[in-house]
């Protein structure tokens, strides 16, 4: 029988609510969203319609990284509004945990796919991100359609990458507590 | 007003309840636990929290940078008798000291002219080492008075940037706790302000240039209101520490508190070496700082008027 799990922090409230808007640089690509649970991809129909396969794949690559930074910062911007002060990462690994969890979360290696597989997302680490669209994707599926593939896929990648962190983190933080209290 | 270390016990006793409650989130949100029931893994969590409602035994009696008040008011009464004319201002922060420089040393330097139909070794010599002397001399003490004035004043803001530290320290460990486990929630950038509390002030001591060692508050003490010194505080000390789980938010805390009590040693010995090498001068230099004692002091009853002692009127 497990333990019952806590709940939510603050701070896990607070950001399940915070939306994060992102635009990608040729302005055809909007990605809307809220917390780590909700999604919404939007792609230009008129531009989807003529755009290179190669071409789509960087411009989602771009406005992923963007996501990323944009994210990070409305977190930190959570934080702070919550806690009533500046709260901003710190420059350099305070501990050897830390320094490992970094190592860790680094190396974790997220895959979301959808469509049988013809539309891919890896992310790798926090910030590195690859996307991979099968040429007949274009063909296949208008505008819309690929927006919610796309996002299912992106969903999936978001899963797995959280229980890739959670992993890292139980690994260096509370599975040496554990073995110090017996249980593991 | 300064943070009131009487909360500090309160806050212990809130971190250990948000500790309690983060490390059984840890321990039982991550798939962890190993099935070992509910009970066992909140005993561990507990256990994890262990004496957490004494961490800031050590800080409960810091001074009030109040209670310094009332001897920084009595030494700028001081200055302000001291005060010769063109000196208002404080000589170790450049600010405005006293309102007016006192009216009546003015009158001592020119004492002097009222003996000029005196003759004799004791007029002249008033004249030379006392009445000529004496702006200079009151001028040094000023300054002197100054040094010690802002040491206390320095000394005020050591407690007082030990109680805004306090008051950081104790509610970013609470905000931390609650998040403790989260992804992002792995760093913790503490501030400690205490390292600027004290600056070092090389100061020309009033009219005879005599250099004094000095050391100014690096902020802003609320209740004694002495400006800062020219160039202001020195940089608060950032802490990179990790707050990636519940028992490191604790050891962290510790971390920043023995941090905190040893920077309390280095900004003391600051004010301590600045006295005493202000000290040091005055021993060597006394002349500057102390009118040399009228030879009529030591006279005889009879003849005060020898012209040794007294001397008498043409």
């Amino acid at each position: 029988m497990p333990e019952p799990r806590a709940g939510q922090t603050p701070l896990e409230r607070a950001w399940s609510d915070t939306t994060v808007e992102t635009e990608s640089p040729n302005g055809r690509v909007r990605v809307t969203m809220v917390g780590d649970h909700e999604l919404r991809l939007w792609v230009d129909p008129t531009w989807y319609a003529t755009v290179p396969v190669r071409t789509l794949q960087d411009e989602l690559v771009k406005v992923a990284r963007l996501v990323y930074v944009n994210r990070t910062r409305a977190y930190y911007d959570t934080w702070s509004r919550l806690a009533g002060r500046l709260v901003r990462p710190s420059r350099t690994p305070a501990s050897p945990e830390t320094e490992e969890y970094q190592r860790r979360l680094d190396e974790v290696v997220a895959r979301g796919e959808a469509y049988d597989g013809r539309i891919a997302l890896v992310l790798s680490g926090t910030s590195r991100f690859t996307v991979s669209i099968d040429p007949s994707v274009v063909r296949d599926l208008d505008a819309p359609a690929f927006c919610a593939r796309a996002r299912e896929a992106a969903l999936a990648c978001l899963r797995e990458h959280e229980e890739g962190w959670q992993r890292a983190h139980f690994d260096v933080y509370t599975r040496p507590r554990l073995e110090r209290a017996g249980v593991l | 007003m300064t943070f009131d270390v009487g909360q500090l016990p309160g806050r212990a006793q809130e971190l250990k309840e948000a500790g309690v409650r983060a490390a059984y989130r840890e321990l039982t949100r991550f798939g962890a636990g190993g099935g070992g029931g509910a009970a066992q893994m909140m005993q561990i969590a507990e256990d994890s929290m262990a004496g957490v409602e004494n961490i800031y035994d050590d800080f409960l009696d810091v001074p009030d940078p109040a209670d310094f008040a009332p001897k920084i008011e009595w030494l700028g009464n001081a200055m302000a008798k001291l005060a010769t004319e063109g000196h208002t201002s404080d000589p170790v922060t450049g600010s405005t000291a006293v309102s007016a420089h006192n009216p009546n040393l003015t009158l001592v330097g020119g004492s002097g002219d009222y003996l000029s139909d005196w003759t004799g070794v004791a007029a002249d010599s008033y004249k030379r080492s006392y009445g000529d002397r004496f702006a200079p001399t009151a001028s040094s003490q000023y300054a002197a008075v100054s040094v010690l004035r802002n040491a206390i004043n320095a000394e005020a803001a050591v407690w007082q940037g030990v109680r805004d530290d306090l008051d950081k320290l104790s509610q970013e460990a609470i905000e931390l706790m609650e998040g403790a486990g989260s992804k992002g929630g792995a760093e913790w950038a503490a501030v400690l302000s205490i390292a600027a509390t004290v600056i070092t002030v090389p100061l020309t001591g009033g009219a005879s240039a005599i250099a004094l060692p000095a050391v100014a508050a690096g902020l802003s003490v609320a209740s004694t209101g002495i400006g800062l010194a020219t160039g202001g505080g020195g940089e608060p000390t950032e802490l990179g520490l990790d707050a990636g789980s519940s028992d490191k938010v604790i050891s962290s805390l510790q971390t920043a508190l023995t941090e905190l009590a040893d920077e309390i040693g280095v900004q003391e010995r600051k004010i301590s070496e600045a006295l005493n090498q202000s000290s040091g001068v005055l021993d060597s230099q006394w002349d500057v700082f102390c009118l040399p004692q009228p030879a009529l002091v030591d006279a005889p009853n009879h003849p005060v008027n020898d012209p040794s002692y007294g001397g008498y009127s043409a």
